[in-house]
Parts: C-alpha cells; structure tokens; sequence
C-alpha cells in the first residue's frame, strides 16, 4: 500500500485547496495506513492534521516543504519528537534570519539540526531536479553526493515526485539512475496540493491570488495539469510503473516516522514566588486571602468556605502558577496605572477577584465558579484581561522581558476567506473591473464565505447586477468553495504564550508585520500543544475612561469609585439617550433603554445580556421588559425553575442558569451540563443543540415531567445555540457600561473628546458623535495650526478635532508641527510652510479641513499657493514667483514682520462654498465642522415636508412623515421571527432617526439600504414610539439627491 | 525548430498509447513515446483536459500528438 510522504494542505496559504479532514479522510478512505503533511516552510497545519489522522485511523507524519537558500526545495519528514525540534530550530532560522515573508533555511543550519529527519531531494523546484532539467547532470551529481554525505546514505532520499508534467519522465529517469549511482534510495511523491481531481480549479484560483495574476494570463507557478492530488495505490502504481522500488520506499520511510507530537501535555512555567513561601500554592493563598481582607474587610465563613473550594479546584488541576502569572501581569498594569479589567467567565472566580484580576464581586453575585473552572472539565482555565489599548504593548513586554524570549511568543491567527475577501479576490483572478468588484463586495454582508450563494438568492441589493449571468455564477461558486480556507497567518489581538521548555521546541517562530515573534498556530492548536495562553487584550474604551480622566481639570472622580446610583446617570439611561456608552449603544440597545427605564446596576446586567442573538432569537426581551415593570405576570413552567430565574423574573438570560437548568429539570451529569456549555460557547450548531434538546426531554421525563413541559422548557434555553453571555462577563461589562455612562453624563466634553482620541472604537462614526457632543451642548471646533494637539483638547464646554484625526497626518508630522510651536505660534500660512516640511498632499488636507482658517485666508486661495509657499521656502530670493496681486504678503515671513499676516486672497478666487467645505471635511475629518450636510439643505427639504430627528418626538405615533439623513450602520440582526429586518439610523444636524426596514421594504429598497457607497437617504413611513424612543418604520426609500 | 499543425488524425493505440498515426496520405509508426503530460486548458471556459505525447516516429521524426477526451489531434511537428 501507497503512503504519500508529500502533502499541501491549506496552511500552505493560498498552495494547498483542500481541508485538512478532507485529505485526511480521503487517505482513509483510499486504504491509506499513513499521511504526511508536509506545507510550505511551516508547520501551522499539524496539531488539527494529527487529531484529524488520530480520528481517521490513519498514523500522521509532520514534514515540511523547506526553501532553502536559492529559493530551492527540500522536503523534509521528521523521524521523532527529536527531528521535529530540529525541523522548528531550522524554520525559526529561515524565517527570522531573513525578511519577513521570504523564509529560507541555510543547509549549515539544516545540518546540524538534521538528526531526526528525512531528507527528501524535493520537486522539480528541488536544486537537484533542476539541475537535471537544466542538463546540469554533473553539478546535480555532486549536490546529491554532498546531501548523501551531510545527511547520511539512510536520511538522503531521492524524490520522484510528479508525473505528467513536460520533462518529467526524463526527469525520473534521471532521477533513478543517480540514486542508483550513489548507492540511494528513491521514494515516489504526487506533490498533492488538492485532494481530489476536482479541486485543481479551486487551486489555480489560489495560485492566481497568491501570483497576482489573472485567469488569462500565465504564470510559471500555476500548475499545468490537475494531477496534483491524493491518488490511489492504483493510480500510483500505473504512473510509477517503471519505479516500483520507490513506491514501495514511501511505505518504509512513513513506517520509520512516528508522530512527533504528544498533545495535550501541560508545558506552563512555574512561578518564581518569593522567599519566605514553600509553594506557589502557599504564595498563592497568601495573596488570596490578603486581597480578601481589602476586598470584604471581614473575611466571613461563607467567603472562606468559598475561596477554599476555589483553590482547592485550581491546587488539584495545579493551575497556582497561571493564577500567578496573571496575578503578576494584573499587578505590573496597576503599578503603571495602565488601566485594565477582567472580563470573561474568570469573573465568576472570588479567587481571580481577591488577586485584583477581576472587578466583580461573584460571591455578591452568587456566580458559579464552575462555570469557569471544574474538576470534570479539567480544561485549561481562559482568563481575558482587557488593557487600555494604547499601552497593552508595555504589558506584553514586561512579559517578555520577566520570562526571557525564549519562553515567550504572541499567538498567530489564521485569517480565513470570509465572504468579502473570497469574492474580492476571485474576481481579481477572473478579471473583473475594480468598481465591479467593489460594487458586489460592499454590498455583502460580513458573512462567512459558505453563505456567499444563499445571499446573493436571498438579498435584493444583490440581484440585478448587471453582471452577465454566467461571468457571476462562476464568481460565486468560486468564491463560496475558498470559504473558510486560510489566507495567510496574522497576530492573535493579544493572546501570549508562556511557555516552561523554549517555545521553539513546539513551534517555529516568525516575525509579524508589527515586528514580534509569533508562533505559527493559532489560540485551538496551542492549547492543544500543552500552551496556555494569556490573553493581554485592548479594549478602546479603557482607553477612552483614561483619556477622559486625564482632560478633566480639577477634582477628579474616582473611577473605581464612582457610585452605582446616580439619579443622573439613570435618568440619561431611561431617556435612551445613550450614543458613547460601552454596551449600551447600539440602535437596539437604545431601544431597550427606552422602554425598560433602568434604574439600578441589575437592569444594566439584564440589558447587556438581553441584546444577544440568544435572547432576542429565543423571544426573551419583551417578557422581561413587561415582567419587570409587573405588565406579565412571572411564571414558571415547572416550580424548581424559581429559584434558578427568579432575579430575571423567570426568563433566562444567562449561560449559567441554562446549565443550572439541565441539571435540576434533567437531572444532566457534569459531563452532559459541560457539553452543553461547549454547544453554547463554541458550538453553535444548531444540529448539536438538536441532539442535546433530545438528551434533555428524555432525562426530563424519566424525572417525572410531561414531554410538553420538557419541550417548552429547552425551546427556552434553545435559542442558545447562538452567542449569549454568561453572568459573570455581563456583569463586568455592565459595570464598564455604567462608568462610562457616569462619565458621559458628568463630564461630557471631556468624555466625547475621549471617545474621537480613541477612534475607531464604538459603534458609530467620528461624525455621529460629533453631532451627538453638539447635542449636548459641546461645542466642535474645527482643527487648528495653533490649537490643536495630537488628541482632542478641551477647554471649557468645548472640544477642539486633534490632528490625528486628519487624513494622511502620521504622528512624525504631527510632532514637528507641535515641536515647532514651541518656538512660538504659526503667524501666517507662509510662517508654517517655512517652518514646518510637510508632504504636499497632507498639507492640501490641512488647508481644506480648516487648519489655517484662522489667518482669515480663503481656503481656496490657500490651496493655489501651496506649491509656490515650498518654492519660497526651498530659495528664499525667489520671491518673484508670486504670481498674483497681494500674493507677497505672506513671503519671506518671519524676516520682514509688516508683510506677515498671510492675508493673501487670490482675486476672483473668495472661497468654497459650503457644501464643498463640508464635503472636504467629511473626506478629510470624517466629520463636518463648518456645517452638517443636512444643515445645509434643510431648508429645502422643510418645504416639502420633511422633519428633523429634534422634531421627531413632536409627531403623533403612527403620522407618516417624511426623514432624511446619512445612513449609519445599516444592519441585518437575527430576528425572532427569522425574516430579515434592516435597521438603520439616519444622522441629521440634530441626531439620528432610527428607521426600520420590514422584509418587503427591504426586498424593494436594498439596493438604495446597501449602495456600497456614502448616500444621504431620504424615508417615507410611520412614526413609532416604544418607551421613551421615537422611530420610523420605513415604506418608501429613496436617495436623497432625488428631491435636493 | 517545430511547426504547430493541430489538425485532427486518426490513431492506433496498444495500451493505452498511441501505436501508429495517419498523416498526410500515409501511417506514421510510433517507435517510442519520449514525453507524456496532460494539460487542462481553460478550464474556466468548460476546456477538457488533453494528454500530450511526444513521440519519436520509426521514420526519425518528433511529433506532438493530444488526445482531447476521444479525439486524437496532431498538435505539433519537429523538423
């Protein structure tokens, strides 16, 4: 029987089109005792290609396709766990001993690693095969007699590997004569890149991606022939017929490799406690019940008997050091006054909460601490830490510099062929025109690649393309069969390794586009691996929290004090009036807010909960808004249900009250309980939640419930098969949301500004809240050469747009503008050029966006003596340049004081109009200063009947009234019912309009909903209020241009 | 030197490769087939995959034969 020694699956980025389970099964079903993999100069695809081998019966080996120096192929296989550390010491080598993307291996460092592995002479594009192509034959010669001799006459094997090709039967004859000569061994290979036939076209499609070629054009690296997949014994043995030997050496050498990998195996570094303790439990207690003390003041029997049972869990499945590391890493950020706080489900952990890690009491709380960790599950606790964004970084180098490079690497991540991305890419490969391809890729949602044919049936904006039909359903079938193959590996947002042995001896490293070493799988292989993972996350809005802090002049409060029931705070949550607010933001959650009328800490928790795809697709919102203000009465469908969902008046909210649930109605085992946690948190299949509801209803009425109960009971807990979150995660962002909301409401100048520092964060545009801060009485001011800094700055009730926020301005220019005003304020347009050398084009930007308006110069006469202000500033004597009457004002600034005030006016040449001033700002700013575009045509519009979204609430529900503005954030989220709904806001002068879009309007109206383009729109419909929120349902969309 | 000709012949196969073809009035004999590929084309535009051969006729010459499907051409003729 055939093994196949070399293999490409997709981690071989853009070379290899089909699944890891696909090959692998394919192997299994062909007979196959085992498989190699063996991708391009990396390793990322072997921790799901060995489980995947395990699962099919089939022995994995891990190899490699190395380039070495000259661009030359070596396949390498490794023997043991010995070769497969020498294969990472060599990968490591290749690609940080060279520039990034350009791995190559040199042979010296090959060869003292080589213990362990395989040598393989590799594909045609192996030294020695193009040797002989190129009729080299006694320098290929020689190569193979240095590789037997560096390698050894056992390790040095000559590859025949493909077949079909022009030249490749000389080739493998020549091959077999050398080998014969030198007393070697030749092994037969396909070069699979595909498992079946049919997936070449989805590898020449990758192959024109990876080349930047297209279709019609040829490239040397595109394959002439489909042959590059995973043939049978048969096939093998009919292309191989004259080189039986060599099909006989693949099963040899596959039976003297074993996997390499033992997964799984704990590899977490001990924690350096000090002196004066016997253990990191001992250190770890002691710091427990010290932060106890500070946290309860009195440490009570209950607290006690709780945190014991916490550490005796973490002690049993010996996790003391992770608590510690975190612990320490928690403790460096609060030394650095770097702003941070735990979220996740370590938040149900009093233990994680006495370390200072988490900020949510959950014994206060009653969380269940197994919700995190278990003696059952026995898995690796997941504890998610988000730091201010803007100084994670010291974070991740204080872990670096306290364990040592060695044993420390950032996560990688596989970016995947999500919809968008398929559909862009193919149609580059296939020749489609630029705005063609933007056209169909704006207008799709963010959906994974499978999903790509059933959107174009189903969503309007879609249709009608004016694409030619069978152009588009090649495009479209292409692109949905790259769904979900990895593109290229990226950095974890911040997951770090910290690892006991070096990281190299399970991974390769490789340098990011930032510049660290990341290890070549993702966050499921390095757990796999025996790794654990710390996740060092950027949350904006820690950054935002501090920023706002640091703009407000005087007393400060006390962010971790600030109290959890202002009347004010509220009040503002009750109006709705909640843009800016972590969490609470959202179209939907504003909805919500204005019909529930928060008024304590809990309701926030149920708010941040209740706007899921789990809750709002298990119809869960309108019964806890009519049960919590007494409209419905609270019923329980069995009675032991009170207990469980009494505080969320009967309805389940939480992850952790499902699981309380399958134990107590069905009488569920630990095991039982944590698969369906999986299904919940990782799953979300809808066919697993199926097999589970099943389980449930059986065990259920085993225990005495009718089948009706049971099954009304899991269509309650059903809908979380999609996202819902659990207690402890939405109590610590409810307490994050609330702040914010105290800080807005406080000190709103100071807190908008925050929120414009920190962009992009949120979930709306910089314009957006920019009306929202004018709204609120924050005056805008524009940016300005003399006043503005780097962030916003605030004086008084106002706050002034930072240079960053400019288009095209890089922090180095921004700090010679800011350096140079040290010196003394700009004086003119001409004192600025000739002080500050900026890039032309970013000059042009400060110009439109208002920059120097403060020299009473038109921005229009400014724009004309850009280029004539650098010549000036290049030769000083060349002042006979001006070319325009009143131009010399400006020139030789600063020498001749008289002429420098830049009141230059370029005759005939006043100024933009607004409409054009604003439209550069919304280019260049992202926001309108001078006006907002509906200020500018709301005159028009008034005469036809139009209102603003201030005169909104002024209408009686159900008028029909006539809206316009600028989409924001127009979206499809799942519904109860299952039919799609678009929800958009439209931004006016004053606010937004919330507008919704039922099936039938959408149907009638998308493509206008998704242009793939900024276009003000206009809406005809009926006036809604829910609560304390006023909104539109739409039944006419239309562009706005049509009446302008 | 080689002039492309791709013009259909008929062919006489003996396992699987081709034995002797008919050319311009006469039966050319294959005496040895030198290089054997497949090609798939354009795929995008419903192209079938061919199967080339080289071969070295009984009378001295180099031809490109390809079978595309059921259908034999000669593709190519070395002077």
């Amino acid at each position: 029987m055939f093994v196949h020694l070399h293999v490409h699956s997709p981690y071989s980025f853009l070379d290899g089109a089909s699944g890891i389970t696909k090959l692998v099964e394919r192997a299994a079903d062909l007979g196959m005792p085992a498989i190699a993999l063996t991708d391009h100069n990396r390793l990322s695809g072997s921790v799901r290609f060995i489980k995947a081998a395990i699962k099919a019966g089939v022995k994995p080996i891990i190899g490699c396709e190395v380039t070495m120096e000259g661009g030359f192929h070596l396949t390498l296989l490794c023997k043991n766990n010995t070769g497969y550390r020498n294969l990472c010491a060599v990968l490591t080598q290749a690609h940080l001993g060279n520039e990034r993307g350009s791995p190559m291996a040199d042979l010296h460092t090959l060869a003292s690693h080589k213990e362990g592995l395989f040598v393989l002479s590799g594909c045609r594009r192996g030294l020695i095969p193009s040797l002989i192509l190129q009729k080299r034959y006694n320098e290929a010669r020689q190569t193979a007699e240095h590789y037997k001799h560096i390698f050894g006459q056992n390790s040095f094997v000559i590859e025949l590997s493909e077949s079909l090709l022009p030249g490749s039967m000389s080739l493998n004859r020549s091959l077999s004569e050398l080998a014969s000569s030198l007393d070697l061994r030749t092994v037969a290979t396909n070069n699979v890149h595909y498992a079946t036939k049919e997936d070449f076209q989805i590898h020449d499609i990758l192959t024109c991606i990876r080349t930047l070629t297209k279709l019609e054009d040829v490239h040397p690296e595109r394959r002439l022939n489909s042959e590059n997949y995973l043939k049978s014994w048969d096939e093998m043995k009919s292309e191989y017929r004259d080189y039986s030997e060599a099909l006989y050496m693949a099963q040899v050498l596959a039976s003297q490799c074993e996997c390499p990998l033992d997964l799984r195996v704990p590899n977490f570094p001990a924690f350096a406690y000090p002196k004066g303790f016997k253990s990191s439990s001992h250190f770890l207690r002691h710091l427990v019940f010290q932060g106890a003390e500070k946290k309860y003041g009195k440490i009570t029997h209950d607290v006690k008997i709780r945190l014991e049972h916490e550490l005796s869990i973490i002690e049993q499945l010996g996790y003391e050091d992770y608590f510690l590391v975190v612990w320490d890493l928690v403790n460096f950020a609060a030394r650095q006054n770097i702003r941070h706080a735990g979220r996740g489900s370590a938040a149900d952990s009093a233990v994680a909460y006495c370390l200072g890690i988490t900020g949510v009491d959950p014994i206060a709380h009653n969380l269940l601490f197994e919700r995190f960790m278990s003696l059952e599950r026995g898995e690796k606790p997941d504890i998610d830490v988000d730091f201010d964004a803007r100084r994670r970084d010291q974070v991740t180098a204080y872990v670096y510099e306290k364990y040592g490079d060695a044993h420390v690497a950032s996560v990688a991540t596989y970016n995947t062929f999500q919809a968008r991305s398929s559909v862009r890419d193919v149609g580059k490969a296939m020749g489609y025109a630029q705005d063609e391809i933007d056209l169909i890729a704006k207008r799709l949602p963010h959906i994974p690649g499978y999903q790509i044919e059933s959107a174009f049936k189903s969503l309007p904006e879609l249709r009608n393309l004016d694409i030619p039909g069978k152009r588009l359903k090649v495009l479209i079938e292409t692109a949905g069969k790259l769904a979900g193959l990895p593109r290229f590996l990226a950095t974890h947002l911040g997951g770090v390794v910290i690892s006991k042995t070096p990281v190299t001896w399970f991974s390769p490293l490789e340098r990011s586009a930032k510049g660290v070493n990341i290890l070549q799988f993702d966050k499921d292989d390095i757990e796999d691996l025996g790794l654990v993972k710390i996740d060092l996350l950027s949350l904006r809005t820690l950054g935002a929290v501090e920023d706002s802090l640091r703009l407000i002049e005087g007393a400060k409060p006390d962010y971790d004090r600030i109290p959890l029931d202002d009347k004010p705070t509220f009040e503002r949550l009750q109006r709705a009036d909640t843009i800016g607010i972590f969490q609470l933001e959202s179209p939907a959650q504003r909805g919500l807010q204005a019909r529930l009328g928060a008024e304590n800490i809990e309701d926030i928790v149920a708010s941040v909960a209740l706007i899921r795809p789990g809750p709002i697709k298990g119809d869960m919102v309108e019964p806890f808004i009519k049960r919590r203000h007494g409209e419905e009465d609270i019923t329980y469908l069995d009675p032991r249900l009170e207990s469980i969902l009494k505080n969320t008046y009967g309805v389940v909210l939480f992850q952790e009250q499902v699981i309380e649930i399958a134990s107590v109605i069905a009488g569920f085992t630990p095991g039982e309980a944590d698969n369906l946690r999986r299904v919940m948190t990782h799953g979300r299949s809808f066919d697993e939640m199926e097999k589970i509801g099943q389980l449930f209803i059986e065990k259920a009425v085993k225990r005495g419930i009718t089948e009706q109960v049971a099954t009304q009971i899991f269509k309650c807990i059903q809908g979380y098969a999609s996202y819902g979150f659990c207690e402890a995660h939405a109590r610590a962002f409810a307490t994050t949301a609330y702040k914010t909301a105290y800080l807005i409401e406080h000190y709103p100048a100071q807190f908008y500004g925050a929120i414009l520092n920190n962009q992009p964060m949120g979930f709306y545009p910089v314009s957006t809240i920019c009306v929202e801060a004018k709204s609120h009485g924050v005056e805008v001011l524009g940016p300005s050469i003399n006043h503005s800094g780097k962030d916003v700055v605030v004086k008084g009730p106002s706050i002034r747009i930072p240079f960053k926020m400019i288009s095209g301005m890089e922090q180095k220019a921004i700090t010679s503008i800011v350096r140079e005003r040290v010196n003394g304020g700009f004086k003119s347009f001409y004192d600025f050029t000739r002080r500050v050398k900026l890039d032309s084009d970013v000059l042009r930007n400060l110009i439109l966006c208002g920059c120097f308006d403060e020299f009473g110069v038109s921005r229009k006469s400014l724009l004309w003596q850009v280029k004539d202000a650098y010549a000036v500033r290049d030769n000083p004597q060349a002042e006979t340049l001006v070319a325009f009457p009143g131009a010399e004002a400006g020139y030789g600034a600063g020498d001749s004081v008289s002429h420098d005030h830049g009141l230059v006016s370029f005759p005939g040449q006043i100024e933009f109009s607004l409409g054009e001033k604003v439209a550069f700002e919304y280019r260049i700013l992202g926001t309108g200063i001078s006006a907002h575009p509906m200020e500018i045509w709301r005159s028009k519009l008034k005469r036809q009947g139009f209102v603003s979204s201030r005169e909104l609430s002024s209408i009686q529900p159900g008028d029909f009234v006539k809206v316009g503005g600028i989409p924001v954030r127009p979206h499809r989220p799942p519904t109860k019912s299952g039919r799609t709904v678009v929800f958009l806001s439209l931004e006016d002068e004053s606010g937004l309009i919330d507008v919704t879009c039922f099936e039938n309007v959408y149907a009638k109206y998308g493509k206008f909903l998704f242009p793939g383009k900024l276009m003000p729109l206009g809406v005809w419909g009926q006036v809604q209020k829910r609560g304390n929120a006023f909104s539109v349902t739409a039944k006419t969309v239309f562009p706005l241009s049509y009446v302008l | 030197m080689s002039k492309i000709v791709d013009q259909p012949v008929l062919v006489v196969c003996e396992n699987g490769n081709p034995k002797r073809f008919f050319w311009i009035k006469k039966w050319v004999t294959v005496k040895a087939v030198i290089d054997k590929w497949n090609e798939v084309g354009r795929w995008w535009e419903d192209d079938k995959e061919k199967t080339f051969y080289r071969i070295l006729a009984g009378e001295g010459g180099v031809y490109e034969l390809y079978l595309n499907q059921k259908h034999w051409n000669l593709y190519r003729v070395f002077d």
